[in-house]
């Protein structure tokens, strides 16, 4: 954040907006102030070095990196006497009116103190900020600090905020725990933009919370896709008025590339995501995949499975303290969520199920250690069923026409039917005679002249059928399906001899 | 019906339409600001509606009480407040606000929340308040510590509102004109405490946004002029308006400086008529490269009236008048401040002096090892500095307020008459503004 004098908009009523800098086109102008802080100088130095950059179209933007590297910077004072010390020494000898005088009282200081003169008043005034030595040069890029720079901005702009409304697509735990921390109060749309305000704003518009709000923004932008809008309120010729601020990720590349990272609210957790990684596949897993709305409040579901069309979300509630459960359990009561949810319960909580009875969750399980993979597999494996058999049924309805003398992409028509390929397989199987290979089907009469291809070849190896069977785009499970058998004597395809199965 | 403090408001929960209040959709309750607490309860007792009040969470406190005793004036002031336990007492600086601040208090009994505009006043007032024996609490930017009595600045009592608004049952605004400006105004709306205070020693604004107080603090009930004062409990005091000539090269440099920023004003039709025509003019700066180099002459310029060395000069001069004397030099700049002490080798106190060298040379200072000390804005309103006879202005902006309470700080009961000197250079803006202050 950047104090408001440093803060350049471009205002287009209703549009606010700072003068953001190019990363690019800015870089050498942030590396010649960068360049400035050089080990050895004094603040005073440095500001006046820095000063003498500015032009008018740069000043503020002088001025402002100048403020974030001051921050990052460190400087020490540095003298042989404590300057207090000397001062003290000198202004008690009494004012002096003239240079001889000044000359005289400095003297005799020195001799009180071994010091010449010269030595007195290079430290006299050393504890002033002006006479600050740097001794830690910023530890920043140029481009970094232009990002941060423009991040200041967008943070120095909000101060004047009365309300800030955003999206975002992720890292919402550090958001929604930022908002309570600080303060804040929120609203949910049913298209999830979250609008904050703080408890005041209800009775009147206020900027009070505009450097809180601003203090969200990097939390916000950490996120993978976010966008952000704020009411600025500014006076324009002694009047108030509101103008629309409006930023979203396309602009990303101006600000800090920090991205949220997943993280875990217990070790419990983590270790259920490693487990059951490993056994979904097809599934993703997200961490905090979503904010859903309950009630006047948002929940994060702890967990997301999602594969294509199919999402459910599952709720990790742990031990914690009784009031913590109730909330939780009031949330769970009134999320509004499309997709089902299912919630996996800490035995030592004490709960059953019937305190989840109005909730809106398809299940409860409970867990003591560790939260158990199996329900969860099953439902994975319900669904994988479920949705099969819908769509077979969906199929048989249709009667899906192929055709008979070429190989079936399963893909292709799961797609174009908009079912799932396992569906297309059953229904194949049950409509059609053929085989299934490789993701492909193979109706019978092209399996027929497949084998009428082999048997053409005699006393047929493996390698000898592979190109056949690559033409057909088959795996070579298929020769077991068509009645071969493969006669390994060595790892050679060669010498594996492909003979009828008798 | 239940009422709780909810971060500066007042959050109602339980049916019922109550004035002042509002439908909150976020957390499903009616909500006010916090100072409509009072109104609050009048209306539903009045109404006789049974409500659970669980706004308040005072600090707990032991009896507050001191044995200080007013001055007469002092006495009638605290009579007046007492009678509504709100409003705005106007004394003039010296004529010892604090000690009616703390008869309000003693005679509350209750937790109280100071608001004061400086550190410095923070400082002053725990040390006036040790006379109530308990240890006084300080809410700042620097120190965090919540007591019975606690002294706050309008800063921090603007950012922590929401947080304090419950703690305490009376407020008072030290230099209460303060409060009157569109952010602080806040603090007493979010604050629920129920009893408040206002003090000053210069209550109107030019802005006339003073006005806006009364629903917040109450309306000004007591006022006494310094007239009234003057002689008894305030010394009496002379100004002298000495005028110094800009060296050539100064005043070259000025002259080049001003024709500049003139021509500027002119090409581009601005006329300065006060500090908002100037703020235009910084406003174009960042597009118009004439406008920036304008911004740029006048400041030069200014700096030059401001820190002539025909001012230094005078200064010498006015100190070896006034070898035996007890001075306060004041100037706005710390700059200034620096460039004085260090060739006069006068003590200075700027708002960056750290607070146990400021706390030495006052000390230093009130023995008299110190005969001079020299400061910027710091001392303009209230610190409680030793005795002085002579004071004298370098630079000022010329505000009537800040006018009075400069002088004020040297009109100390010490006994003789004290001086005052306003040194200016001639023929440059800043005879205008000394012109303006003094009507």
């Amino acid at each position: 954040m950047l104090t408001k004098d440093l803060l350049q908009v471009t205002k287009q009523a209703p549009k606010i907006q700072p003068q953001y800098r190019d990363i690019d086109e800015y870089q050498v102008i942030a590396e010649q102030v960068l360049e400035e802080y050089e080990l050895g100088k004094t603040r005073g130095q440095i500001s006046k070095r820095v000063s003498e950059l500015e032009t008018h179209k740069t000043f503020k933007l002088v001025r402002g990196l100048s403020e974030l590297l001051d921050r990052r910077a460190a400087f020490e004072q540095q003298y042989s006497i404590e300057p207090v010390q000397l001062r003290e020494a000198l202004f008690e000898r009494g004012f002096v009116t003239s240079t001889e005088e000044r000359q005289h009282v400095l003297s005799d200081v020195g001799d009180e103190f071994n010091l010449s003169i010269n030595e007195i008043e290079n430290d006299l005034w050393a504890d002033r900020a002006e006479q600050e030595v740097l001794v830690s040069v910023p530890d920043v890029t140029s481009r970094e600090l232009l990002r941060q720079y423009n991040l200041s901005l967008t943070q120095t702009l909000l101060f004047d905020a009365v309300e800030l409304e955003f999206t975002a697509s992720d890292n919402f735990q550090e958001i929604f725990g930022l908002i309570s921390y600080l303060g804040l109060m929120y609203t949910v749309a049913e298209d999830l933009t979250v609008t904050v305000t703080g408890p005041a704003s209800l009775l009147k518009k206020t900027r009070k919370y505009g450097t809180t709000l601003a203090k969200l923004v990097p939390s916000i932008m950490k996120a993978e896709e976010w966008d952000l809008t704020a009411k600025i309120q500014t006076e324009v010729s002694d009047e108030t008025r509101i103008y629309e601020f409006a930023l979203d990720s396309h602009q990303g590349k101006l600000f800090p590339e920090e991205k949220a990272v997943e993280s875990f609210d217990s070790e419990v957790e983590r270790d259920f995501a490693t487990r059951i990684r490993s056994l979904v596949d097809g599934w993703s897993l997200n961490r905090e995949p979503t904010i859903l709305r309950s009630a006047n409040r948002v929940m994060i579901p702890d967990f997301s499975f999602e594969r294509d069309e199919d999402e459910f979300y599952l709720e990790v509630i742990g031990f914690w303290t009784p009031e913590y459960l109730e909330k939780k359990l009031e949330k769970v009561r009134q999320v509004e969520s499309r997709k089902p949810m299912l919630l996996a319960v800490n035995e030592s909580l004490n709960c059953t199920k019937t305190d989840f009875a109005t909730a809106n969750v398809e299940q409860v399980f409970f867990y003591n250690d560790q939260i158990p993979l199996k329900p969860v597999l099953t439902r994975l494996q319900a669904i994988d069923e479920r949705t099969t058999e819908q769509d077979v049924k969906l199929l048989r309805e249709r009667t899906v026409d192929i055709r008979r003398d070429e190989v079936i992409d399963i893909q292709s028509i799961a797609s174009a039917q908009h079912v799932k390929p396992s569906a297309i397989e059953q229904y194949l199987t049950e409509t059609y005679e053929g085989i299934h290979s490789n993701g492909k089907f193979l109706p019978k009469p092209v399996v027929d002249e497949m084998r009428a291809e082999i048997e053409g070849i005699e006393s047929a190896t493996l390698a000898d059928v592979n190109p056949i069977l690559d033409t057909y785009g088959v795996g070579q499970d298929v020769l077991c399906e068509i009645g071969y058998t493969i006669n390994y004597t060595s790892l050679n395809q060669d010498e594996a001899e492909i003979t009828k199965t008798t | 019906m239940r009422l709780v403090f909810e971060q500066g408001t007042i959050a109602i929960r339980g049916d019922s339409t109550i004035p002042h209040t509002q439908w909150d959709d976020r957390t499903g309750t009616n909500r006010a600001l916090g100072f409509r607490y009072q109104d609050i309860q009048a209306y539903l007792t009045n109404s006789n509606i049974a409500y659970e009040d669980d706004v308040l969470n005072l600090i707990p406190s032991p009896e507050l009480t001191n044995d200080i005793s007013l001055r007469p004036y002092q006495q009638e002031a605290l009579d007046r407040w007492v009678t509504d336990c709100c409003g705005v007492l106007v004394l003039p600086t010296g004529a010892g606000k604090t000690y009616v601040g703390m008869g309000a208090i003693d005679w509350v009994n209750a937790p109280t929340f100071i608001i004061v505009p400086t550190l410095d006043l923070v400082d002053q007032w725990r040390e006036e308040l040790s006379c109530f024996d308990i240890e006084i609490g300080e809410y700042t930017g620097r120190e965090k510590q919540l007591k019975p009595i606690t002294v706050s600045t309008y800063d921090s009592a603007y950012n922590h509102a929401e947080r304090l608004g419950n703690r305490f049952k009376l407020l008072i605004f030290d230099e209460v004109h303060h409060l009157a400006s569109e952010g602080y105004r806040q603090i007493a709306e979010l604050f629920a405490s129920p009893y408040r205070l206002g003090l000053s020693a210069t209550f109107e604004r030019e802005d006339q946004k003073h006005e806006a107080l009364s629903e917040l603090v109450g309306g000004k009930i007591y006022e006494i002029e310094t007239d009234r004062l003057t002689g008894e409990y305030l010394s009496e005091y002379s100004v002298e308006r000495i005028t110094v000539d800009l060296k050539p090269d100064e005043r070259a440099a000025y002259e080049e400086n001003v024709k500049i920023f003139r021509n500027y004003l002119k090409s581009a039709d601005i006329t300065l008529r006060g500090p908002q025509d100037f703020r235009k003019v910084v406003l174009r700066s960042g597009n118009d490269p004439r406008a920036w180099r304008a911004v740029r002459s006048r400041n030069k310029a200014r700096k030059i009236a401001y820190g002539s060395a025909s001012k230094l000069e005078e200064l010498a001069a006015l100190l070896r008048q006034h070898q035996d004397d007890r001075l306060i030099i004041f100037t706005r700049y710390n700059d200034f401040v620096h460039d004085v002490s260090d060739r006069f080798l006068i003590p200075g106190i700027t708002h960056k002096t750290r607070k146990d060298e400021r706390r030495r040379i006052l000390e230093r200072f009130r023995e008299d090892t110190y005969s001079a000390i020299v400061s910027s804005q710091v001392l303009d309103e209230g610190i409680d500095v030793p005795d002085a006879n002579v004071g004298i202005i370098l630079s000022g902006t010329g505000s009537s307020r800040e006018y009075q309470q400069r002088l004020g700080r040297i009109l100390r009961p010490s006994g003789g008459a004290a001086r005052l000197y306003e040194i200016v250079s001639s023929g440059t803006g800043e005879i205008r503004t000394s012109a303006r202050r003094k009507g």
